[in-house]
């Protein structure tokens, strides 16, 4: 009895991991497609940040890697770490958001003198 | 009533394109004046050294390390690649004319035949293109050689770059200069900030420098960048010199050549109009 209890606490347990896991890398997923929309954005105003996506950024170590938030993300992803996935990713959509907005702010900038 | 709504509307309009588009001539005047008022005892002429001008102790290292420049050897191969012939008979001269010294200061130039900026670094890989020649880098290297021996022969010569009567021309103007004023990156710094406003201040350890004079001496030879390669070659073309302050103010650096740094050279060296050319030249 006590066997068959640790059994099915067992096959519980990974069930519910399993299912967090399935949830952390749809909501990643969806995130990271939303970070590169906002990035496109802000691409498209001539806006984007150093260390959101740029290739040759060193933002963020992944593995023996230095690189940008958003390629952190993919790489923590491809390693089963949705939460420093997650967060790496918000970061890079929230810069895409903030490159947009200061382009906008700076639309007509000019000397000040 | 009709005639005179309309020649209401008509001043309106003049007006606002006035007010919008305001003349290279009065960039100029404008940012003399004020460096005039920031900095008087600076010469005109002095703004060709930078934030050397400023300050008299590193003027003293600067000028000591002027005595005996680290890149001289890289100017003579600047001359030879000058005097290379390509594969197929021709040379750079073939694509700029014979006389060497009147190269440099036909650059920044509007070409209204294809509606774009151009420049000496672009210009030489476009040379290069033509006559079925791979083409070099664009930020340091061989290009930098070449375009320092071009540069070290028009020495003396005075910077004039003029935004021509034509709408692309000076909606390329506006664009270098919408570039430089704007605040950018995670740090929201516009190049303003530091080579304007804020020029003769420091940022860490480094006076910063006026912008008035920046393009005299390029392509610039830069301790900096000497000491981060493995050959010693400190050279780098304006272009690379604009991708690493984008870089500092953590924005995404344009690509070499292109529009963004291209237009950004149209308005950035007319800002220089008036002074010598002094290159190569050295730089921390």
């Amino acid at each position: 009895m006590k066997k068959m209890t640790l059994k099915v606490a067992l096959l519980a347990a990974m069930m519910v991991a399993s299912g967090w896991a399935v949830a952390g890398e749809s909501e990643y997923k969806k995130m990271h497609a939303d970070a590169v929309a906002a990035l496109d954005k802000a691409k498209s105003v001539a806006g984007e940040w150093r260390d959101s996506r740029w290739k040759k950024s060193k933002a963020v170590k992944c593995g023996d890697k230095k690189m940008s938030h958003l390629a952190a993300a993919e790489c923590f992803a491809a390693m089963g770490d949705y939460d420093k996935a997650m967060k790496h990713a918000k970061t890079a959509k929230f810069q895409g958001e903030m490159g947009y907005q200061q382009a906008m702010e700076q639309k007509n900038a000019g000397p000040r003198f | 009533m009709k005639k005179i709504v309309i020649t209401a509307l008509a001043a309106c309009l003049a007006l606002g394109a006035t007010a919008a588009y305001a003349s290279q001539a009065e960039d100029i005047q404008a940012l003399r004046a004020y460096f005039k008022k920031k900095f008087p005892k600076v010469e005109f002429q002095e703004f060709q050294i930078g934030a050397y001008a400023l300050d008299a102790d590193k003027r003293i290292n600067y000028e000591g390390i002027k005595e005996f420049p680290p890149y001289e050897d890289f100017i003579e191969d600047g001359k030879a690649l000058w005097n290379m012939k390509f594969k197929n008979g021709n040379s750079f001269a073939t694509c700029f004319g014979d006389d060497v010294s009147k190269v440099r200061n036909r650059f920044p130039h509007w070409n209204a035949r294809d509606k774009q900026v151009e420049t000496l670094e672009g210009n030489i890989v476009k040379c290069m293109e033509a006559n079925g020649e791979k083409p070099f880098k664009l930020k340091k290297g061989k290009i930098a050689h070449l375009s320092a021996y071009i540069a070290s022969q028009a020495n003396g010569q005075t910077i004039n770059v003029v935004v021509p009567d034509d709408a692309d021309a000076q909606a390329a103007y506006e664009h270098g200069k919408h570039h430089f004023y704007a605040k950018r990156g995670q740090l929201n710094f516009s190049c303003a900030d530091c080579h304007v406003y804020n020029s003769g201040m420091k940022a860490r350890g480094n006076l910063l420098s006026p912008v008035m004079g920046h393009t005299t001496h390029f392509p610039v030879w830069r301790g900096k960048w000497a000491r981060g390669s493995k050959s010693g070659d400190g050279f780098g073309t304006l272009h690379r010199r604009y991708g690493g302050c984008n870089k500092q103010v953590r924005a995404k650096p344009f690509k070499a050549q292109g529009k963004e740094y291209s237009d950004l050279e149209f308005f950035h060296a007319s800002m220089s109009n008036g002074l010598e050319i002094n290159a190569p030249d050295y730089r921390e």
